[in-house]
């Protein structure tokens, strides 16, 4: 809502030093009684109580791109897959003048899923940032970031390059551009035109001399040779076919062809009854290839333990990938064999529906107290769906520092190459963590005792080189430390 | 069995309960500024507070929502405050009208985070003397008035300044919200 002047001047009296008097503590109270001015109200006051900590570290002499946060790179690690520690969102206008030599610098790759790279399409691999001038794949989807904030998702079989700050080439493949307000400007160039974004987020589907260009928000502009720029807007699409008897014309925006988001990994579980169940997981956007993938059940929250059993991995409804064993997931202590293997062949890949099946039930309460034998089942946690490093990391894949938030704690973890591992909390490190404690690493598992829990374990897997998985500890994802 | 005992058996547990509550400090400050819009009052209260739910930290259970906990406590303390304060005859609003802020604060709890985000991003983007004018008012308590005189303008109108950053803020803040 917009204040009304009057309720607006009380609320600045009222936080100036003075305060207010009666009269006007009084007519406040009556503007109050309105919703959407208590609302306002109650913003404005929320507002006021964050100024002195949100206005630390804000320079007031230039202007700063805006730094992601770790912590919610943390957070979205959850839901994406991040590389870059070091990319940004500013919204500045992105300037031909930032230019750089090295092309790549502009880019970072912020997320991979199921990639098969093509002949030299693969993109520069260091830890903790990977850069990106080119990447060419058979299949998989990759997101690429723009210093400027630009997002590009791109689905195999893809080619694209960076031009440069402010624009890319896409030779094949699909993609969806995102461009944050201030890197409006952005442009694709496709081997028959190029696509001008003023302020959106647009698709293009590019196959040999045809090209598909929608708009999923916003407008950009359709530059064709010796024609001038023609303007697409929200929901509108063309298909642009260079050199045939209808060169340009409208199609339906086809929302569903596209992949937006690098979609998550993991997929919220809850159990609330003592009677077992089968849950199921639409894993779909999860499997673009053959190979060895991984399930762990991860315990969140709640007063009990969960016994996981008969995982499958089906496509179309039939099995294609099995692990019967049982496992346990819970607290620390009781968590075991969390981890299920389904690795799909060659000769098993398709794409289809793929889905995963799991039988879940309530961890007996042995020797729970008379008292709370009866209370409900309570239970909450996460699947995360993994490929790739999660079987084939080694020891050397591990060894660095690693940093994750819990509860609004800042925590690394560094393990050593000799096998110690430090924990430090909040930039303190805590010298009781691990005395005594080596760890190892088998079939992409790392395994470290708890020093103060005898026969009690952490373990971790990757899920790429710089996100690290908490496999039996409730924390979300940690990341790599890149800097000092 | 996995019970109370078991789940504090977590290596890292000493320190997770001061960490739950200092998470929950963006979200409490905003709700006590809400019922004693003074700033020192609000740090009073908030600090107590906190010092509260840690020495009573064992009298916590699997049941107990913190935040809940925490609120209520809260608003116990900055009602003692209020009544101390109500003894040196300084205004203040009615109990009913606090209760409706009251309620009407903690809903909006729920979002302190990202709305601390937002607005260091609305932050960012302000001219350099708007920033330097807003540090001065928040972060060093400096006098306005002094400011204002370095700045050969009348006091009025810094006050004026600060007030059209605050409608600025809070309309680029609910932006950023809406948006995401």
């Amino acid at each position: 809502m917009t204040p009304s002047p009057e309720l607006r001047k009380l609320i600045d009296r009222l936080l100036a030093d003075g305060g207010l008097g009666k009269v006007e503590t009084s007519r406040l109270e009556e503007l109050l009684k309105d919703r959407d001015a208590l609302r306002y109200y109650t913003e404005v006051m929320a507002q006021e109580s964050m100024m002195a900590e949100a206005l630390e570290g804000i320079e007031g002499a230039e202007k700063k791109p805006i730094r992601f946060p770790v912590k919610s790179i943390a957070l979205a690690a959850a839901a994406c897959v991040v590389f870059g520690l070091g990319f940004f969102s500013g919204r500045q206008k992105a300037d031909s003048s930032q230019v750089v030599e090295k092309k790549g610098q502009h880019v970072q790759v912020t997320g991979l899923m199921g990639v098969e790279w093509g002949a030299g399409g693969a993109p520069e691999f260091v830890a903790g940032s990977v850069a990106a001038e080119r990447v060419a794949f058979r299949s998989g989807l990759v997101e690429l970031t723009y210093a400027s904030g630009v997002r590009v998702t791109l689905e195999g079989p893809a080619d694209f390059s960076v031009m440069n700050a402010t624009s890319g080439r896409l030779a094949d493949g699909k993609l969806v551009a995102y461009v944050p307000p201030g890197a409006e400007g952005f442009s694709v160039d496709y081997a028959q035109g190029k696509v001008v974004d003023l302020g959106t987020e647009f698709a293009m589907d590019v196959q040999g001399p045809k090209a598909e260009v929608g708009v999923f928000d916003g407008e950009i502009e359709l530059h064709l040779p010796g024609d001038k720029p023609r303007a697409l807007f929200q929901d509108q699409a063309v298909i642009h076919n260079e050199g045939t008897g209808m060169r340009l014309r409208a199609v339906p925006l086809d929302r569903e062809k596209f992949v937006r988001r690098m979609p998550a990994r993991d997929f919220r579980w809850e159990v609330t009854s003592h009677e077992t169940r089968e849950l199921e997981f639409d894993v779909t956007h999860l499997i673009w290839k053959p190979s060895d993938y991984r399930a762990i059940f991860k315990w969140m929250e709640g007063r009990d333990a969960i016994v996981i059993r008969d995982v499958e991995l089906r496509r179309d409804g039939k099995v294609v990938a099995a692990d019967i064993h049982e496992g346990v997931t819970g607290t620390l202590r009781l968590v075991r064999n969390n981890v299920f293997r389904l690795d799909v062949k060659p000769g098993d890949f398709e794409r289809g529906r793929w889905t995963l099946h799991v039988t879940m039930g309530a961890y007996p309460r042995e020797g729970w107290p008379a008292d709370e034998m009866d209370m409900p089942v309570a239970s909450l946690g996460l699947l995360q769906f993994e490929e790739g490093l999660v079987s084939t990391a080694t020891a050397a894949d591990f060894i660095g520092r690693w940093e994750y938030y819990n509860l609004g704690s800042h925590y690394v973890r560094e393990f050593h190459p000799d096998g110690r591992l430090d924990l430090s909390v909040n930039g303190k490190v805590n010298p009781q963590s691990f005395v005594g404690m080596k760890w190892e690493v088998a079939d992409g598992v790392l395994t470290i005792g708890v020093p103060t829990m005898k026969n009690v374990y952490e373990r971790h897997v990757l899920r790429d080189r710089d996100t690290l998985i908490f496999m039996s500890n409730r924390y979300g994802n940690a990341t790599r430390v890149t800097k000092e | 069995m996995m019970s109370r005992a078991e789940n504090r058996d977590d290596p890292q547990d000493d320190s997770a309960f001061a960490a739950e509550i200092d998470a929950l400090r963006v979200s409490l400050r905003a709700y006590v500024m809400s019922i004693l819009p003074h700033h020192a009052a609000c740090d009073d209260v908030v600090q107590e507070t906190s010092v509260f739910l840690w020495e009573r930290r064992d009298e916590r259970d699997d049941t107990t929502n913190l935040k809940a906990w925490a609120f209520k406590v809260a608003w116990f303390k900055a009602m003692a405050w209020r009544r101390d304060r109500q003894r040196e005859k300084t205004v203040s609003f009615s109990e009913d009208t606090l209760h409706e802020i009251a309620t009407a604060a903690e809903s909006l709890a729920d979002d302190a985070a990202e709305r601390l985000l937002a607005l260091r991003a609305c932050l960012s983007r302000l001219a350099p003397a708007d920033v330097r004018l807003l540090q001065l008012r928040y972060v060093e308590g400096g006098s306005l008035t002094g400011h204002a005189i370095e700045q050969q303008m009348k006091p009025t109108r810094v006050q004026k300044t600060i007030s059209r950053l605050r409608l600025a803020l809070r309309h680029c803040i609910e932006t950023k919200l809406f948006r995401a």
